[in-house]
């Protein structure tokens, strides 16, 4: 920015102590940046930070989409999407969390309160009907829920004109879409809730174990409320624990 | 290029400055015209006039001012630049009570659900607004105004630069705007205490650079041959918050216009990454930010010299070195390989030391001069908060042993801990110094009123002591309701049994929050009696020492 | 791969502790130092110091 003029003849006499405030940033440098690469840089090496699982696949374009209005409204500051390794979680959740089943998540959505439960294994544990419900009006179904109301989502037409884009740029940060999945993505929108159109093969292969229905009954056109389940309903069901080798990865 | 054919001219920082933001409206009116996202195109509109704004600020500044540059000295005494100094400090009063009052709503919100209003007022879109505007704005804006302020005066030189100071006061209010209203309009990164999304991040940076300049440029310039202890904290603050911000920030937007970006990190690395920023946030934002402060207004209002020059040496190299490690103990039983949890819990265990030797160095500082508590509320509330980060950073490291935080992690315990050293410290060491700032900067003897000062202690007092007690509580009895067994083996409790189990706690809570915001409005009203009063007095006799009691 | 992994792993939990006490000793050491007092004196006053 500016700096005015006379600074020249200044500058020349405080050339000692110049060098010492800038000494004192390089100090201040060296300090903070050695605890934080070692600690971060190792978690790079991915095969012994993420284990190898089954199952893992890139988000659906409309788990995509629902996953994002999960980010905008802010639901990560009431759910966490992180089974600890306690006893009572993996009672009341499931199997504890792995880091294989958010290494496509950009950004992550551990969270860090749970003013409601975790949702990290929540899919296909209620009807798309009792999420719809409990989205309009959580009051409805579980009286004590000191949940939001999001009725608003089911009135709102889902936009996804710029899927491609998102999946490009995700593509560029390293999760594995393929250019037939970046072609398809606007038309594999309209496919998973289309169980009956022609394109839903090639769509399952693309994304195996994708869940192909109308997740919003009621309405014609895709909200976001039915993105927003198509979410709900797939978090923490890609892995099949039943055939998880537990051992495989002993770090 | 000259605008007058006298020999006034503009300079280059103004020059440069009409530059950028000429390139700037061009750049927000294409944006606004060009995106399809209502948020995105509000916001670009609201930088294209901020842009032609500064536009016509900086003419109508050239032409109103003399054709010399601002003096450095005026009769051998340093020509000081409080000008940014009164702006930040009005603008962190104004931030603090919509902060605060933000809380107070979503305190409520979680008492009485009825209260949240689909979609802009939702829970989740409002908690980030508060976090946001308590930290960053009314927190930022008193960093600003206190370090323009004791960077000046410890160096007896002039802020360095002319328009520049202004820059990162006005640019960093503009983006605590662009944040807050996209916060409620649905633009976020979705990272904790980093939602803000790629454009106003860039902007951000933009700013953060010129800050570093503007401190480092006044240092160069100083008379003093040592470079005095606060401003090594707030050199930390700034730098290390740079680093972080980076860091934590790196996202590629899915085009141009578009106000929607995907981090580079995922998963557990992004993980990693969240929590050393989150929790160095807290580290050198709050803490070694506000230890600043500490080390220049408990001297100078106790007109004493700290109690250790050496331990506070030892302090500032000990809690930079040892807070960056501590991120991980945010992860404790996840994903986050099991090394690095022990490495976090085992640094911020070694944390409780240096912060404990800095609580020793505030307090001590009083020794000798312990009356002064009874007569002096702004000394009292300075102190106050010295122990109160003593507190917090007791807890802290506690907290971060695994076996504490596994009952503690996701429970209300945590946001009690947060509001400890929130309210307590940070709130209470900002009031103690805008009460010292204000006479200071308006050239007046004495606050309007030290009584109030007093009430303002008292109610604000309660306030936390209600806020932090409901907390633990509520978080306690939640942690152990969770992992409640019955004889059989099952688990004891549903999980909306443990939350309607939370009512009469949060309803504590809101009623602490709201006495929390009512000693704030006397601040308000004390602030505004003091600027408003007519008894201006020579700068020297406003920073006299001249005390009367406060009952 | 997995012997780099081992390798930081390890450096991270015995080097960064070795590290972590040289610094602290050579700020000590600054602290310290008898030559350093009369500096650190006049540093202290420096926000009591009126112009």
């Amino acid at each position: 920015m500016s700096n005015p003029a006379p600074a020249q003849s200044l500058w020349a006499r405080h050339a000692k102590i110049e060098t010492n405030s800038i000494l004192l940033l390089i100090g201040i440098l060296i300090a903070i940046s050695f605890g934080g690469l070692i600690e971060i840089a190792p978690l790079f090496y991915l095969q012994s930070t993420v284990e190898k699982v089954e199952g893992m696949r890139p988000y659906t374009p409309l788990e995509l989409a629902g996953r994002n209005i999960y980010v905008r409204e802010g639901c990560y500051l009431c759910h966490s999407q992180m089974i600890r390794a306690l006893r009572d979680e993996v009672e009341r959740y499931g199997n504890y969390s792995l880091a294989a089943e958010s290494m496509y998540d950009h950004p992550f959505q551990w969270g860090s309160k749970r003013n409601g439960p975790d949702l990290a294994r929540i899919g296909e544990k209620y009807s798309d009907d009792w999420h719809l419900a409990h989205l309009n009006e959580p009051r409805a179904l579980v009286p004590q829920s000191i949940m939001p109301s999001y009725a608003f989502l089911s009135r709102t037409p889902l936009e996804y004109r710029a899927m491609a884009d998102h999946l490009r740029v995700l593509r560029t940060e390293g999760v594995p879409y393929s250019d037939e999945m970046i072609e398809q993505s606007l038309a594999d929108v309209r496919t998973q809730v289309d169980p009956d159109s022609a394109g839903a093969d090639a769509f399952l292969k693309r994304y195996p174990k994708a869940k192909l229905r109308k997740f919003d009954a009621s309405h014609r056109e895709i909200t976001e409320a039915e993105a927003l389940i198509a979410y709900l309903q797939m978090l923490g069901t890609l892995v099949d624990f039943k055939l998880y080798d537990n051992k495989a990865n002993l770090r | 290029m000259l605008i007058n054919a006298s020999r006034k001219a503009m300079h280059g920082g103004e020059l440069g400055l009409l530059l950028f933001f000429a390139t700037t409206t061009v750049l927000c009116l294409i944006i606004a015209a060009q995106t399809t996202e209502g948020p995105f195109a509000f916001h670009a509109a609201l930088a294209t006039a901020a842009s032609i704004a500064a536009i016509f600020a900086i003419f109508n500044r050239y032409f109103e001012r003399p054709a010399e540059p601002a003096p450095l000295e005026i009769d051998g005494k340093p020509n000081y630049n409080f000008g940014p100094v009164k702006f930040t400090t009005i603008a962190a009063i104004f931030w603090g009570f919509a902060g605060m009052a933000v809380g107070l709503i979503i305190a409520m919100q979680l008492a009485f659900p009825d209260l949240n209003v689909e979609p802009w007022l939702n829970f989740g879109r409002v908690r980030p607004l508060h976090t946001s505007a308590v930290i960053f704005a009314f927190g930022g804006n008193v960093l600003l105004a206190t370090s323009f302020y004791v960077v000046q005066r410890t160096s007896r030189a002039r802020l360095a630069g002319d328009l520049a100071p202004w820059f990162v006061a006005l640019g960093y209010n503009f983006f605590i705007v662009i944040a807050g209203t996209g916060y409620l309009l649905g633009v976020t990164q979705g990272k904790e205490y980093a939602e803000p999304e790629w454009y106003a991040d860039l902007w951000l940076t933009v700013v953060w650079v010129a800050y570093l300049l503007v401190f480092l440029g006044t240092l160069a310039r100083r008379t003093e041959p040592h470079i005095y202890v606060a401003n090594w904290f707030y050199l930390a603050f700034i730098v290390t918050v740079a680093v972080l911000h980076l860091g934590n920030g790196l996202a590629l937007p899915i085009s141009m216009y578009s106000s929607k970006s995907y981090i580079a990190w995922s998963g557990v690395q992004d993980a990693m990454f969240q929590w050393w920023y989150g929790h160095n946030a807290v580290g050198f934002f709050l803490t070694a930010g506000f230890l600043a402060i500490m080390y220049y207004f408990i001297p100078k209002r106790a007109e004493r010299p700290v109690y250790s020059y050496r331990l506070s040496i030892i302090h500032f190299w000990a809690v930079i070195f040892l807070y960056i490690w501590a991120g991980p103990h945010h992860l404790h039983y996840t994903a986050l390989p099991d090394w690095a949890q022990t490495l976090g819990m085992t640094f911020s265990i070694m944390l409780w030391m240096p912060s404990w030797g800095g609580m020793i160095n505030g307090l001590l500082t009083l020794s000798g001069a312990w009356d002064k508590l009874r007569t002096d509320p702004v000394l009292r509330m300075l102190v106050v908060s010295v122990a109160f980060y003593g507190m917090a950073t007791f807890e802290g490291p506690m907290m971060s042993i695994k076996a504490v935080n596994s009952l503690s992690h996701y429970t209300d315990w945590t946001v009690g801990h947060v509001h400890s050293g929130a309210l307590g410290w940070n709130a209470y060491v900002s009031f103690g110094a805008i009460y010292c700032l204000v006479p200071w900067l308006w050239n007046r003897r004495e606050l309007y009123s030290l009584k109030l000062v007093n009430w303002h202690f008292w109610i604000s007092t309660i306030g936390i002591v209600l806020y932090i007690t409901a907390m633990w509580v509520s978080g306690i009895l939640q942690g152990l309701m969770w992992r409640s067994y019955t004889a059989l083996g099952y688990l004891e409790y549903s999980f909306i049994e443990t939350v309607a189990a939370m009512h009469p706690f949060y309803v504590i809570r809101a009623l602490g929050g709201f006495l929390f915001l009512l000693g704030y409005m006397l601040m308000i009203y004390n602030v505004w009696m003091t600027i408003r009063s007519s008894d201006a007095v020579s700068p020297a006799a406003a920073r006299a020492p001249s005390l009367q009691p406060a009952e | 791969m997995a012997n780099t992994y081992e390798w930081l792993a390890r450096f991270a939990q015995s080097a960064g502790v070795l590290y972590f006490i040289a610094l602290f000793i050579v700020v000590l050491i600054y602290a310290l130092r008898p030559g350093n007092k009369d500096t650190f004196d006049h540093a202290a006053r420096a926000p009591l110091r009126e112009d």
